[in-house]
């Protein structure tokens, strides 16, 4: 399972959405798509999808270009934040027909999911609650087993409780049936365990690719006096950096040798950045670099 | 050919209720009529069209197609030349289904006319087309069960795909580019009118052949259907011009 993402761009009218983006990314694997608000996730996912097509550029599905292309589309299955479903349609009739839809389709597996959320098959979608919709998507999307799952934004008005029952379904889909999961989320710290690698988009731009590990392993904040903290970050790659009265944060990127001196700092105190921080942190970089 | 009997499952779930409520409504205005005329058949003449509320029907639904399908398939994988002969198929077997039910209805109130039941009148686009001009005036000409269903079976797909096309012209030029090019059209045919053209063709259309004004209306509906066709190719969820 490998997407390959070849100088795309996508215009809509004067805005630009997607700037150019160059990427790969390769499965099994649970990959975090993240940014702000109109930094791209959604309109490079509908790309992915096939849903709409690139303004310059392609995507590569298994070397295959996806735009429009059975074989490629048969691969993804794609849920969105909301409108997946027809809601004239009960929950059966919706799985009866995803049975055909897709070739994997796990008839038994949505039954006990259904159960697990409680869900009843004779009602009909219109009748779901916000929630409930979100629960039907997330079945939708664990048992049609296709090689790619996106779900973009996939828990709108669904309470906690259901929200971690979908993380630990989903670490169970993953562990017992590896595939390619991108999932684009605002809920950062909440899901960041699960991935394996996460991507940054700002303004369509891609402003971070690195494995989850990696970023927990080399990008830390270091807090202390502002000399300690000036004397160990010069020459290294500080990403972010603030003070406030004598104390200063800054928040670098380290090898692994510089990373083991951290540690072993007398006067420095040091934590490994969160990823909703660090989306941040590089978000105001990046504009303040423009 | 499974994700095409997929796809036609999916639009069948999905227009099967308000069709079935259409229907329903539709049987029971007819038969209220029926009725009220037996009870009164020296006082109330009643002449009812049934195939009339269906064309209404399909401008609903062939206007709301894209809107109601595409983003909808697309995300089950369907691809676009596969969405638009699915829809083509099911443009055909919804209609026919449509023809077999209007034909139904007029078997029935033909058996009523026939037990000297005269008080209710049945109004069908077959008695202008397959009839002379005397007759057509006098309305005094039956159409028979396939002259009924062939013609509302053109007439049905004929609106159907014109009403799908407007979906696809809405949904790629946005309300604006929509609502210009709808202008537009009006005023050509406000021209056609002023300048006697379309009368001329009506003329043209009376003098000639009823088999070969169905073949002039099948070879449209192919231009129809065709047009459709290449107007998905590589269609977006979204509007075009957004």
């Amino acid at each position: 399972m490998k997407i390959v993402v070849e100088q795309v761009s996508k215009k809509y009218k004067d805005k630009v959405a997607i700037d150019n983006l160059s990427f790969e990314i390769e499965g099994p694997a649970i990959v975090g798509f993240l940014g702000h608000n109109g930094a791209g996730k959604t309109t490079l996912l509908n790309i992915f999808a096939s849903l709409i097509s690139a303004t310059s550029g392609k995507v590569l599905i298994n070397g295959e270009e996806v735009f429009d292309n059975t074989n490629a589309m048969k691969q993804i299955c794609f849920i969105a934040e909301t409108d997946n479903f027809f809601n004239q349609l009960t929950i059966s009739q919706l799985f009866k027909s995803n049975q055909l839809f897709y070739e994997n389709w796990d008839q038994e597996y949505a039954s006990q999911l259904l159960n697990r959320f409680k869900l009843n098959e004779k009602l009909k979608i219109k009748n779901l609650s916000k929630g409930m919709t979100s629960a039907l998507g997330i079945i939708m999307g664990l048992a049609c087993r296709t090689p790619i799952v996106i779900f973009d934004e996939p828990y709108i008005g669904l309470d906690a409780a259901s929200r971690s029952l979908f993380y630990d379904l989903l670490l169970e889909e993953y562990t017992e049936n590896p595939r390619l999961f991108i999932m684009s989320t605002h809920l950062i710290d909440e899901v960041a365990d699960l991935f394996n690698e996460v991507i940054i988009l700002q303004e369509g731009k891609l402003l971070l690719k690195d494995s989850y590990m990696n970023i927990q392993q080399k990008l830390f904040k270091v807090k202390g006096k502002k000399q300690d903290v000036e004397s160990f970050i010069n020459g290294k790659k500080v990403i972010h950096h603030s003070s406030f009265l004598n104390e200063v944060h800054a928040l670098v990127k380290l090898n692994n040798q510089e990373a083991a001196q951290l540690k072993t700092h007398s006067v420095l105190s040091f934590e490994p950045i969160k990823l909703q921080e660090l989306m941040i942190l590089l978000s105001k970089q990046y504009r303040e670099e423009i | 050919m499974k994700k095409m009997s997929a796809m036609l499952l999916y639009l069948f779930y999905q227009l099967r209720y308000e069709t079935v409520l259409f229907w329903s409504i539709n049987a029971l205005f007819m038969f209220s009529f029926t009725i009220i005329s037996l009870i009164y058949p020296d006082k109330i003449n009643f002449t009812i069209m049934p195939s009339g509320p269906i064309y209404v029907l399909v401008i609903v639904v062939g206007t709301k197609w894209i809107t109601r399908s595409l983003s909808y398939l697309l995300r089950l994988g369907v691809s676009r030349k596969l969405y638009a002969l699915g829809s083509l198929l099911f443009t055909l077997l919804y209609t026919f289904v449509h023809c077999l039910i209007i034909l139904l209805f007029y078997g029935i109130f033909k058996f009523l006319s026939i037990t000297d039941f005269d008080s209710l009148d049945f109004l069908h686009p077959s008695q202008f087309i397959f009839s002379d001009l005397s007759t057509m005036l006098t309305f005094t000409f039956t159409p028979s069960p396939w002259q009924i269903f062939i013609t509302d079976f053109i007439i049905i797909n004929c609106i159907m795909l014109i009403s799908m096309l407007i979906s696809i012209l809405f949904h790629r030029l946005g309300k604006l580019g929509g609502y210009s090019i709808l202008a537009g059209i009006l005023f050509l045919f406000t021209l056609s009118l002023t300048f006697g053209w379309l009368s001329k063709l009506f003329e043209i259309i009376m003098n000639t052949n009823i088999v070969l004004n169905l073949i002039y209306l099948l070879v449209f509906i192919i231009a129809l259907a065709t047009t459709y066709y290449f107007s998905t190719k590589k269609i977006s969820i979204y509007c075009t011009l957004k």
